[in-house]
């Protein structure tokens, strides 16, 4: 009962020293049990930063992340993935000379996914045809679209307890965008928690419940995504002028 | 000049079989270098200073070579990790050209620290002087086992990489070392146990290079150089090539050495490292990078 009733992820006017252009000075959000939550914004805006300090791979400066109750500070990527964090990267960051199947199976990092990898690759199969198809193919001859699709798959490989998604339609045509959202969007049926970085607001107010605005390192805006679609803030930083 | 099939036989036999223990240090040094993208030439050292400790085991009565390998091989996988973890740290951080001052400042260590204790003679273990003979072809025993433990190593090794989930890490790690953090492999624990295998490696590839050649303080650098020359025609990275191509420059030098001279045969060796470079610098046996 407990359980349902405290966040998944809760950030607390996070704060993150980077370089000049991504710095975070002050984000707070939170991800509920099975909800899709998208984090909006203009380029360096400060989202990538923002769950890169949360997974571990860059030091929080200030303010407060907890997980599954706990409080991540200090945790590295590894320690977070293990306890059901998992990131699919901005860029994809696949194994281009392993095979498809390689990167699926690597994907299942605990003791209880690898123990569950045949299921698993039956459901991203399922998720991706394409996949089954080029298993024994090297990840780095994909066409982009399949190698987000590869990048989401092996996320999910992971059993995620949340699953934070960055920028998935970045350099994707306007079809694959439609299959790569349509198969996003079984995922938050499942029940899987996510986190989207986006800069394809449309995709993302449709696929989540609520998102928040982000604006030179703050979170400027919060709301059900019904709200947000109809906000002049929200356009303002998306296009990035005020 | 002619030769009798059996001479070539005998030279293209013996030739691998040497090839094959080449291709042994080499893959260690590869393995390294593809994981934490070191070059490291102390890798040569290590295999130098197995050849004393075995040695020194043997002519102290204590071990008989390959029980003395028996040992080293676990021995140096656990001091593979410490270094790892202590000496060679903040090496991957390092630019190129300061790693390869430093690892080949390690190795020139190594090699003088022989020197210092066993002195710049020239040792060798007594042959047990058994033989086995087929079709003209004569062959040292000792020698047919170096080549089946090389072999064997190597296939042990790639069937690690290509079938574990640990060995896939490794390559995984070495593929693309920022994706591989972020989603949420350890990769300063999968460098700690590749370094780990290439000091085992490095200890078998010692152990079965005493039961069959002479050897000298300064064959440490002579090894570094050749196992450079054998990754980079191999291709780098790629473990398993650096054996096969292991394997081919000690034919190569074995016919040259046979139809010219031994020096002759080892400046073939070493101008055909430009050649390489110069035609095919991604290796021999690999495909272009794609991406």
């Amino acid at each position: 009962m407990s359980t349902t009733l405290s966040p998944i992820l809760s950030v607390e006017r996070l704060r993150v020293k980077y370089d000049l252009f991504e710095a975070v000075f002050d984000v707070s959000f939170e991800v509920w049990p099975g909800e899709a939550v998208c984090l909006l914004g203009s380029n360096g805006a400060g989202k990538t930063t923002s769950l890169r300090a949360i997974l571990g791979a860059l030091p929080i400066a200030g303010g407060r992340v907890c997980f599954l109750g706990d409080d991540t500070s200090g945790k590295s990527p590894g320690a977070m993935t293990m306890r059901g964090m998992i990131y699919v990267p901005e860029g994809r960051e696949l194994f281009p000379s392993l095979t498809v199947l390689e990167n699926l199976e690597l994907g299942a990092i605990t003791r209880e996914a690898r123990a569950r990898t045949r299921a698993s690759l039956e459901l991203a199969c399922e998720l991706f045809p394409i996949l089954a198809e080029r298993r024994m193919q090297l990840a780095g001859t994909l066409s982009g679209g399949q190698q987000q699709m590869l990048a989401i798959a092996r996320g999910l490989m992971g059993l995620p307890r949340l699953l934070m998604l960055d920028e998935p339609s970045l350099g994707l045509a306007p079809v694959v965008v439609e299959q790569v959202y349509a198969a996003l969007g079984r995922i938050v049926r499942s029940g899987t928690p996510i986190i989207l970085v986006e800069q394809h607001v449309h995709q993302a107010l449709e696929l989540c419940q609520r998102g928040y605005v982000l604006e030179g390192g703050r979170t400027v805006q919060q709301g059900s995504t019904a709200e947000l679609a109809g906000s002049d803030r929200l356009r303002s930083a998306y296009l990035g002028v005020n | 000049m002619e030769f009798s099939p059996s001479v070539i036989g005998q030279m293209l036999f013996t030739g691998a079989l040497m090839g094959s223990i080449y291709g042994a240090v080499a893959m260690g040094f590869s393995l390294i270098f593809g994981v934490a993208k070191i070059i490291n030439f102390a890798h040569a050292g290590v295999v130098l200073w197995v050849m004393y400790g075995v040695l020194v085991a043997v002519r102290s009565g204590v071990a008989h070579p390959y029980v003395a390998g028996l040992v080293a091989i676990p021995l140096c996988y656990v001091i593979g990790h410490g270094v790892q973890r202590t000496l060679m740290a903040r090496v991957s951080a390092m630019s190129d050209d300061m790693q390869i001052i430093y690892t080949f400042g390690l190795l020139l260590v190594l090699t003088y620290m022989a020197q210092f204790f066993f002195g710049p003679d020239v040792h060798f273990l007594p042959s047990s002087g058994l033989a086995v003979e087929f079709g003209g072809v004569v062959l040292q025993v000792e020698t047919i086992i170096a080549g089946a433990l090389a072999l064997g190593s190597a296939l042990a090794l790639h069937a690690f990489l290509s079938r574990t989930w640990l060995g896939k890490a490794i390559r995984a790690s070495a593929d693309n070392r920022r994706g591989a953090t972020l989603m949420g492999l350890d990769v300063v624990r999968l460098s700690r146990v590749a370094m780990a295998l290439s000091f085992a490696l490095a200890a078998l590839a010692g152990t079965i290079l005493v039961t069959v050649t002479t050897f000298y303080p300064l064959r440490g650098l002579e090894l570094a150089v050749l196992a450079f020359v054998i990754v980079v025609l191999g291709g780098m990275d790629n473990v398993f090539a650096s054996f096969v191509a292991g394997v081919l420059i000690g034919m190569f030098e074995a016919l040259g050495t046979l139809l010219f001279s031994p020096s002759i045969a080892h400046m073939a060796i070493y101008a055909m490292i430009f050649a390489v470079l110069l035609v095919r610098p991604q290796g021999l046996f690999r495909r272009r990078a794609t991406k």
